[in-house]
């Protein structure tokens, strides 16, 4: 009895020794794995052990690791699905044995197939690995290779085996999650385009991200853990300064010297869920390269203004100038030549007014526009659009849909800059049809919100300026003309643009300027061949 | 020899302008678009065409290259205001016999258009 109790003590010392020397390797959850599941076939002389380990992803139990100490195929290893094992372990709590399976298998619907499944060699039982109540795998045991039955003393300490392998299994899950989620950040923070620097409480660096060693031209293995004061003296303060104060730093420009480069910085406190202060963060860019960018497109902008105000202003020019050049070098030969006395006439004040005209043009889109505004009815404006339009080209081959929606409210606007945008619109629109068409003119009344949802294009950015809350009164001037091109929908808003070309084109900028100053945009829809669809929005009060 | 010539601009001013600078040389036919000058060409023979390379709907360039399919050795004489630098390429490419600057000299629209006749056709 003596020597009994002193050869379990031994065995359970010789265990938990070697244990001991099992937890280190947790860090490889897999070799870890294997070296329990060989400690454990050892020390009791198991001809077989199996540890199935419950996937947290798909909830389903998965053989992880197996060991036969005899001389057995491993045919066993291959992934699978023990639920109803673990239903069972996790409602009883106890070792599971092959003698009870029939047994339990009347009197539920379990389908405890484990241990047919894994019969070379055939699996005794099977003990739970539980922390806290919840079951996080299983130990099936087989058969000693000596054929001893397991005594009470080997089923204690096999349970407590367990209970120790299950907190340590667990913890390892635990960290393993953590590490993942950490390196998942470190992924997100080296790839972010900001420079990112985080320090602790005594200033020392814990993170610098790849973008801040481009930017700073320092490598994070010479700064991590250092003193952050080592990477620039500016940044430092500020980020310091951030620790000790508290005070955050919203696109701070620091300027960096000799290498001339400007950083925007912002800063902020770092705590931990207790609230308590465990350092600072610092994220910045290179704002030198936004300038630089920035500038670019705006000087690129400005040449092709540049560009297409040359263009028209030589085509307007010059045509005009070239009937009037005619005229006076012709006169002394032609004095007789009656034709060409009326024509030209006719043709030099012509093209003198006109000249006249496109400079008015020009002058009013240059002027700012007036809000003085009154109550205004949106189908009177139309209306009389209409007229004079009716009235002046008399446009043949066109019919004209008035769709205009009942009760609609006024707007506050101006009279005669609503009449110059309609007017513009409704040209342009029988302009695009040649050969005649349908032009439909729609009014209605509708939400902000619902503007939003709708698919068509938005020119640049007159979404941000919907406001979802507010009701838009929209006009809508649609033609079956010949349509605009799609890369040139953005752009025909802009000043002497125009895809009639060599026309000097003020008057959909005119338009959007004038609907700009009503607070109103622009939408435009439009297919080739199949017509333009430009559609007006008015906030109203 | 009797020459005959067609202007192409959408501009009255200028059509107008170059008929009656030629009109007491030449057979002067004038249009106001890319699409009719095509048709008059297929059914009419012209010795020269200018032509404005600016114009609505179908523009210059793309006249040209009509023209260059249904007679590749009709002469043409591109007008222009922005002295060449639009499309020089393109029209290098298709090949012209001359340019006219906006606005016209009478003087010298003559004699690049008489040079070109009169060169060997």
């Amino acid at each position: 009895m003596e020597l009994t109790l002193q050869k379990t003590q031994l065995k359970s010392d010789i265990l938990l020794r070697k244990f001991t020397k099992v937890i280190p390797h947790i860090s490889d959850l897999d070799k870890f794995l294997k070296l329990v599941i060989d400690l454990i076939a050892n020390t009791f002389k198991l001809s077989r052990a199996t540890l199935v380990l419950l996937d947290e992803q798909t909830g389903k139990s998965v053989v992880r690791v197996s060991t036969i100490l005899k001389d057995e195929k491993n045919s066993d290893m291959e992934l699978r699905t023990v639920e109803s094992e673990v239903t069972w372990l996790t409602d009883h709590k106890r070792i599971l044995y092959k003698g009870e399976i029939r047994e339990i298998q009347q009197i539920t619907d379990l389908n405890l197939t484990l241990f047919e499944e894994l019969k070379s060699p055939e699996l005794n039982m099977y003990v739970p690995l539980m922390v806290n109540d919840k079951i996080i795998g299983m130990l099936g045991i087989g058969d000693k290779l000596n054929n001893e039955t397991f005594t009470s003393e080997d089923l204690r300490l096999m349970s407590m085996m367990t209970d120790y392998l299950a907190v340590i299994i667990d913890h390892a899950f635990f960290h393993k999650a953590m590490f993942n989620q950490k390196e998942h950040h470190r992924n997100i923070l080296d790839n972010i385009t900001c420079g990112t620097i985080t320090i602790d409480t005594e200033g020392k660096v814990t993170t610098f991200n790849r973008s801040a060693e481009s930017i700073l031209g320092f490598k994070s293995h010479h700064v991590l853990g250092k003193n952050v004061q080592m990477i620039q003296g500016n940044l430092a303060n500020l980020i310091l300064d951030t620790l000790r104060t508290g005070k955050v730093y919203r696109r701070e420009e620091i300027h960096i010297l000799p290498e001339n480069i400007l950083l925007g910085v912002s800063t902020s406190r770092l705590y931990n869920a207790n609230g308590e202060i465990t350092g600072a963060a610092m994220v910045f860019a290179n704002l030198l390269e936004i300038k630089h960018a920035e500038k670019e497109i705006r000087r690129k902008g400005r040449n092709m203004f540049w560009n297409r105000l040359a263009d028209s202003l030589s085509h307007e020019i010059k045509n005009s100038l070239s009937t009037a050049k005619t005229f006076l070098q012709l006169y002394p030969e032609k004095l007789n030549d009656l034709e060409f006395k009326e024509k030209f006439h006719n043709l030099t004040l012509q093209n003198i007014e006109k000249l006249d005209a496109f400079v008015d043009k020009i002058n009013k889109f240059a002027q700012p526009l007036d809000k003085n505004f009154s109550e205004i009815d949106i189908h009177e404006i139309i209306d009389d659009v209409l007229f004079s339009i009716f009235k002046e080209k008399n446009p043949k081959n066109i019919i004209f849909v008035r769709n205009y929606a009942k009760d609609l409210p006024n707007i506050m606007g101006s009279y005669t800059q609503l009449q110059e945008v309609f007017g513009n619109l409704i040209l342009n629109s029988i302009e695009a049809m040649p050969e005649g068409g349908t032009l439909t003119i729609t009014t209605e009344l509708s939400k902000g919100s619902s503007i939003l949802n709708e698919k068509s294009v938005f020119l640049s950015d007159s979404r941000l300026l919907v406001d979802c809350n507010n009701n838009y009164l929209i006009v809508s001037i649609a033609d079956t003309g010949v349509g605009i091109p799609k890369e040139d929908i953005s752009k025909i808003f802009e000043p002497f643009f125009s895809i009639k070309k060599g026309r000097a084109s003020l008057g959909l900028a005119i338009v959007s300027k004038i609907v700009e100053n009503h607070n109103g945009f622009i939408k435009v829809e439009s297919e080739i061949g199949e017509g333009s669809n430009f559609v007006i929005h008015f906030p109203v009060e | 020899m009797d020459y005959n010539i067609l202007v192409v601009d959408d501009d009255i001013g200028n059509r107008e302008s170059i008929r009656m600078i030629l009109k007491d040389y030449y057979n002067v036919s004038i249009i106001d678009n890319g699409k009719d000058a095509v048709e008059l060409i297929k059914k009419e023979n012209f010795h020269l065409v200018i032509l404005d390379i600016i114009m609505p709907g179908m523009d210059g360039i793309e006249v040209l290259r009509k023209i260059k399919e249904i007679n590749p050795n009709l002469k043409i004489i591109i007008v222009t205001a922005t002295k060449k630098k639009d499309f020089a390429d393109e029209i290098d490419i298709l090949g012209v016999s001359g340019w006219i600057d906006k606005p016209f000299d009478v003087n010298e629209v003559r004699k690049v258009v008489k040079d070109i006749l009169e060169k060997d056709i």
